[in-house]
């Protein structure tokens, strides 16, 4: 006979629903060093079931360290990455996604469909939003764009850990409130809840695995958005991480050197979002339009359209003019338009490339 | 959901219900299944999934423009990939599409240059 399905959480799941979830953000947030002796455990049980021997496991204090490390073994010493079978894909499909498959199957024969809505709003996108799109989104980004010369084996090869954990407590939550899951897959599933709570970022090849502490600190604002007034949003032992200003990577220097950000770096960054954040937020709107003589040229009313002003920006012969004008979430930015753009309407047609008589107003604006 | 007759915004993307395709386009490849259909340097691009999609560029748009083309099979809807401060989604029927990223002026290098974010 088939077990009725677990339709609702009741009022003593609920409550640990929450508690759960913010045991496995703090997991996901961890700053305290890395427990290697447990992650290589962990990481060398994960190479034999794929069927390979034991590898060499080397420790570094932060991504940027594991990554400069990769890349001095396969090219310093000249033993190209191609000698190395690069085992992140096998482990996604033999370790990782076959394993989340069987455990959806499971959890959905056993969850009735709203709780299993309900799991995923509360449980996993609330930890995913923070912990993979904000805190490991932002760091990959980083590490990105600072690779320079280097290549990025590490990188592309990487596993989250912590920062990817919101699968994992998602489904570890569908046992605690009782989905039978096979033995295997529960048991499997365990091993990798342990390894994000063991290690930072790791990326497995044939005979050798890189892995990386955790950060020492890391920094949100109220709405859990990667955020720093003043230091690093997220830093390492040994100083690598990156500046965020609400969510959004900013450069450093705008941190630490607040008065290296002047007007006009602000109002001309090419960077729409940095550009706002630093007119708006680092500098602010009032010191920029005082310093660079901001004269209204027009004014739409519809704060969508917005306001041409016209500026002196320093070094330039000719005043420059912008529009400022509010986006659909509600933020303000400036956009740079040629000068004979004479209202506010004509430089929404020309960021459109438009002549104005063919300009329509968007039905909605989100 | 947000939905329109015959043009949208979401960021800086502009959304316009078109008749037909225009010639001279070059074929979009979805990247992990889906087609960036506005790319953001931080990692926010807007966004649709590509089952039943053709997506196209026009290698002729304006300087600073980036300029695509949709022939949607099946409703779909323009998301754009951020946990805070997200533009609201914005369904889109089965239909043809045009998508104009803005641009924006660079006063110092006196020339067109896309608005990214």
């Amino acid at each position: 006979m088939t077990a009725a399905k677990i339709k609702s959480l009741t009022a003593s799941q609920e409550e640990r629903l929450v508690e759960f979830r913010e045991e496995w953000r703090a997991i996901g947030l961890s700053c305290k060093p890395a427990d290697f002796k447990t992650g290589d455990e962990i990481i060398t049980s994960f190479y034999a079931r794929l069927g390979k021997p034991a590898p060499l496991i080397l420790h570094f204090s932060s991504p940027a360290m594991c990554e400069l490390a990769v890349n001095f073994v396969f090219d310093v010493l000249k033993e190209p990455a191609q000698l190395y079978s690069q085992l992140g894909a096998q482990l996604y499909s033999q370790l990782g996604a076959r394993l989340r498959a069987q455990l959806r199957t499971q959890l959905d024969s056993q969850l009735g469909a709203q709780l299993g809505s309900q799991l995923r709003a509360q449980l996993y996108s609330q930890l995913d939003s923070q912990l993979y799109s904000q805190l490991g989104s932002q760091l990959g980004s980083q590490l990105g764009s600072q690779l320079g010369k280097l290549k990025p084996y590490f990188l592309s090869n990487r596993w989250g850990s912590g920062h990817w954990c919101a699968w994992e407590a998602y489904y570890l939550f569908g046992h605690e409130i009782g989905v039978k899951y096979k033995a295997e897959d529960i048991a499997l599933l365990l091993e990798w809840g342990r390894l994000s709570q063991s290690i930072g970022w790791w990326a497995p090849w044939d005979g050798i695995c890189f892995v990386s502490d955790r950060p020492r600190e890391v920094h949100f604002d109220v709405e859990r958005r990667l955020h720093n007034e003043t230091g690093m949003a997220v830093r390492y032992s040994d100083g690598w991480g990156c500046f965020a200003w609400r969510g959004t990577s900013i450069p450093g220097e705008w941190i630490t050197d607040r008065k290296a950000l002047d007007v006009k770096t602000a109002i001309t960054w090419a960077n729409l979002e940095q550009r706002r954040i630093a007119c708006s937020d680092i500098v602010g709107w009032a010191k920029i339009l005082k310093e660079l003589d901001a004269k209204t040229i027009d004014e739409d009313g519809d704060p969508l359209i917005g306001t041409l002003v016209e500026v002196t920006l320093p070094g330039l012969p000719q005043p420059a003019r912008f529009c400022r004008v509010l986006c659909g979430t509600g933020r303000e930015f400036a956009v740079g338009v040629p000068r004979e753009v004479n209202t506010a309407l004509e430089a929404q047609a020309w960021f459109q490339n438009k002549p104005l008589k063919e300009f329509t107003r968007p039905e909605i604006r989100t | 959901m947000n939905t329109f007759k015959k043009i949208a915004a979401q960021g800086e993307i502009t959304v316009t219900r078109i008749e037909k395709m225009p010639e001279g386009l070059v074929p979009v490849k979805a990247e992990h299944g889906l087609f960036i259909i506005g790319h953001s340097e931080t990692g926010h691009h807007h966004v649709m999934t590509m089952e039943r999609t053709r997506v196209f560029r026009d290698p002729s748009a304006p300087a600073g423009m980036n300029v695509l083309y949709a022939i949607l099979d099946e409703p779909k809807e323009l998301t754009h990939q951020r946990g805070f401060d997200t533009h609201q989604p914005i369904a889109l029927q089965p239909g043809i599409y045009e998508f104009t990223s803005g641009r924006e002026f660079d006063h110092y290098a006196a020339l067109a240059r896309s608005q990214s974010d």
